[in-house]
């Protein structure tokens, strides 16, 4: 098993930059997920690991050899593609079995490890049927097994649960979890999908417009999101980003149209406009001497477990969530609060989170941004 | 202590159902109705029914009678009846396993140029892309669009044993078209010179319908480049491949047509007659319509049998790709 770092990877389509200045150190062993939303560059990124695509800049390095410029059949990488590129003339065995042709393994030993992959998979039943003959789930497993046959460096998955149902899905995903840590290897998953990246993922890469937006472990990605983006772009429904104004009123507060709410800071600082973030998770119903946001309630849906409710608050709109029943429905008022350390700050401007830091020196110069954060 | 029951709740239904119904007959419309709304699928056909009725149908028809009559082309004379006399003497004749065999010969020769020149210049013209590669297309294409009997009168002269540049250039005076031996060679190369461009276009469709996936999964699954076109790309190829024989094996001999007829009417010594120029040369130069039409009736049997059995083969090849 293998490191893969890359160092200022770029590529530009023409005009356009599908991946920007990427640097990245993907631990050995490491289940490292590239989210983000269709057109960001994460299969850009992953086909540039696989050599499939050549880099407009930058270096790609699989431990501590530079194979920028090798060939993908060197590379010592597998990959599951989205399509399953499954070769539709062949067996399910053949198809398992294709690295190991290509790399002139003998007959029989090339019999014995498929046998052995399909055992792990579930398919030895399937091995003389073709690809079209497969559900999508059975396809996705020969994908793997073509994968998993020849013991790679790393794996590069592309999207590869995207064409399964709910939820065998969510099967999939748990046996994937489990591969990974029985191999202890080295995966690198692409993916749109937020409850993948935040289920299997040791470390999640957020990538926007071609750029790191954020790199972490799911949990600092989802608790101290680094950007609006990440913020918006995590949670279902996402966190709600209201702007504000940020003022010292004995205590540092947000407030806005319909909303003033309690940072948790006792400091002072010149009044700044900010975006407040809170998740719809963190919002509670309150009574409307305590509520912090005032709001109408538009629609409310109901998830089973739990209902959202879609309020506005002045011309923001914000959402909560609750577990069933909330006790709230359409055209009710919406008396809300959330915990200061619950709240997050960002810059309207560059969308960047913003972290209080006490001013080290009382006599120097205010610090160019000042910043407030309570998380 | 209250007396109960465990009662099943009932499945949810959208509507009450009435406990007494009967099963719902299914809703009926009237006849015409239902001939009107049957009818527009049969109506767009019918334009292209008739024109295959009056143009195929029909004449094939027609020939079939006429291979049991004797005419000799004069709509004054008259068409007598001669039962099978028109087939046996059409077996007896010599020419026509001569013509067979020039026509199995066209048909091997024509193989070069409508499947392995085609699928060597598709494999190795995939990396010219963009406009260089329409260029590349429309160059490669352009003879298609040399109308035959123009081609034929330049490649005349490029043939020509005193002036022609072919024999300048290889430096020996041969009479290419009108020696028995390089006649036929002649005659296949011109046809496949102008066929050659169709056959890449179709090459290349057949790899643009390939996904790319295939051969990218199969790099990077340790595949050289040699061993992904073996093993993937030209297996997934062979249903075009297969469409290319087909095409060959049923048109090759009416490709060569207009160039016999213009270069070597069919010579020399019947070097280059084949089937197609055999039934002509019996229904338009011997004036017998009864013996073309029997040769005709015949090919037109064979070549069936021929098409039934390589359509089969391409349907069993062609499961591939999904």
């Amino acid at each position: 098993m293998s490191r893969i770092r890359l160092e200022g990877l770029t590529r530009r389509f023409g005009a356009v930059t599908a991946v920007d200045d990427v640097w990245l150190d993907v631990a050995d062993g490491e289940f490292l997920v590239l989210l983000g939303p269709s057109g960001c560059g994460k299969s850009t990124l992953l086909r540039m690991i696989a050599g499939l695509l050549g880099p407009t800049g930058g270096r790609v390095l699989l431990d501590d050899t530079d194979i920028t410029h090798t060939p993908p059949r060197e590379r010592d990488l597998a990959m599951v593609f989205q399509s399953y590129a499954l070769y539709p003339h062949l067996s399910v065995a053949r198809n398992i079995g294709f690295p190991l042709r290509a790399r002139r393994l003998r007959k029989d030993a090339i019999r014995t490890k498929v046998d052995e992959v399909a055992a792990v998979l579930d398919l030895t039943e399937l091995l003389a049927r073709k690809p079209k003959e497969l559900s999508g789930g059975q396809r996705q497993r020969v994908a793997l097994g073509r994968a998993l046959v020849r013991d790679p460096g790393a794996f590069l998955m592309d999207e590869p649960l995207s064409n399964l149902d709910a939820k065998l899905r969510s099967s999939t995903r748990a046996e994937i979890s489990g591969l990974h840590q029985r191999l202890g290897a080295t995966v690198v998953y692409v993916t749109h999908d937020q409850v993948e990246a935040m289920t299997m993922a040791t470390r999640i890469v957020l990538l926007d417009h071609g750029k790191l937006e954020q790199v972490g472990t799911p949990e600092e990605v989802y608790d101290r999101p680094a950007s609006t983006f990440v913020a918006g772009f995590l949670g279902s429904p996402p966190m709600n980003l209201v702007p504000a104004t940020a003022e010292s009123r004995g205590t540092l507060r947000a407030h806005a149209t319909d909303l003033d709410i309690d940072l948790g800071i006792p400091a002072e600082m010149p009044a700044r406009p900010v975006i407040l973030g809170v998740r719809p998770e963190h919002l509670r119903l309150t009574t409307p001497e305590d509520a912090a946001l005032r709001g109408v309630v538009r629609t409310v849906e109901n998830l089973g477990s739990e209902e959202v409710a879609h309020c506005l608050v002045g011309d923001a709109r914000v959402c909560v969530r609750g577990p069933r029943p909330l006790g709230l429905r359409a055209g009710d008022p919406a008396h809300l609060t959330a915990a200061p350390e619950t709240l997050h700050l960002f810059d309207p401007d560059s969308g960047r989170r913003l972290a209080w830091q006490p001013t080290p020196d009382p006599a120097a110069a205010e610090p160019e941004v000042p910043l407030g954060s309570p998380a | 202590m209250v007396a109960g029951l465990l009662v099943e709740s009932p499945a949810g239904e959208g509507v009450a159902r009435p406990r007494s119904a009967a099963a719902v007959p299914p809703a009926r419309a009237v006849w015409w109705r239902r001939a009107l709304r049957a009818a527009p699928p049969y109506l767009y056909l019918t334009p292209a029914v008739i024109l295959l009725v009056v143009w195929t149908y029909r004449p094939l028809a027609q020939t079939v009678q006429l291979s049991f009559h004797s005419w000799n082309l004069l709509p004054t004379s008259p068409i007598r009846e001669v039962g099978f006399a028109n087939y046996e003497r059409l077996l007896d004749a010599p020419d026509l396993g001569a013509s067979l065999w020039q026509t199995l010969v066209v048909i091997l020769g024509m193989l070069p140029f409508t499947l392995v020149i085609p699928v060597l210049v598709g494999l190795l013209s995939r990396r010219v892309r963009g406009r260089a590669g329409a260029v590349y297309r429309a160059l490669v294409f352009a003879p298609m669009l040399v109308a035959p009997v123009a081609g034929a009168a330049v490649w005349q002269w490029l043939l020509d044993p005193s002036a022609g540049i072919v024999d300048k250039v290889i430096g020996s005076p041969v009479n290419w078209l009108h020696e028995a031996g390089t006649a036929q060679i002649a005659i296949i190369v011109i046809t496949g010179w102008h066929i050659v461009g169709f056959a890449v276009l179709v090459v290349s469709a057949g790899l643009t319908g390939i996904n790319p996936d295939y051969v990218a999964a199969a790099g990077v699954d340790g595949a050289s480049r040699a061993q992904a076109t073996r093993w993937i790309t030209l297996p997934l190829l062979s249903p075009t491949m297969a469409f290319l024989v087909l095409m060959t094996v049923l048109l090759s001999a009416q490709w060569t047509f207009p160039l016999i007829d213009t270069l070597t009417q069919g010579g020399p010594a019947g070097a280059t007659t084949n089937i197609y120029y055999l039934l002509w040369d019996y229904g338009f130069h011997s004036y017998d319509a009864g013996l073309g039409a029997a040769a005709g009736v015949l090919f037109f049997v064979g070549f069936v049998v021929l098409a039934s059995g390589l359509v089969l083969l391409s349907d069993r090849l062609s499961h591939h790709d999904d």
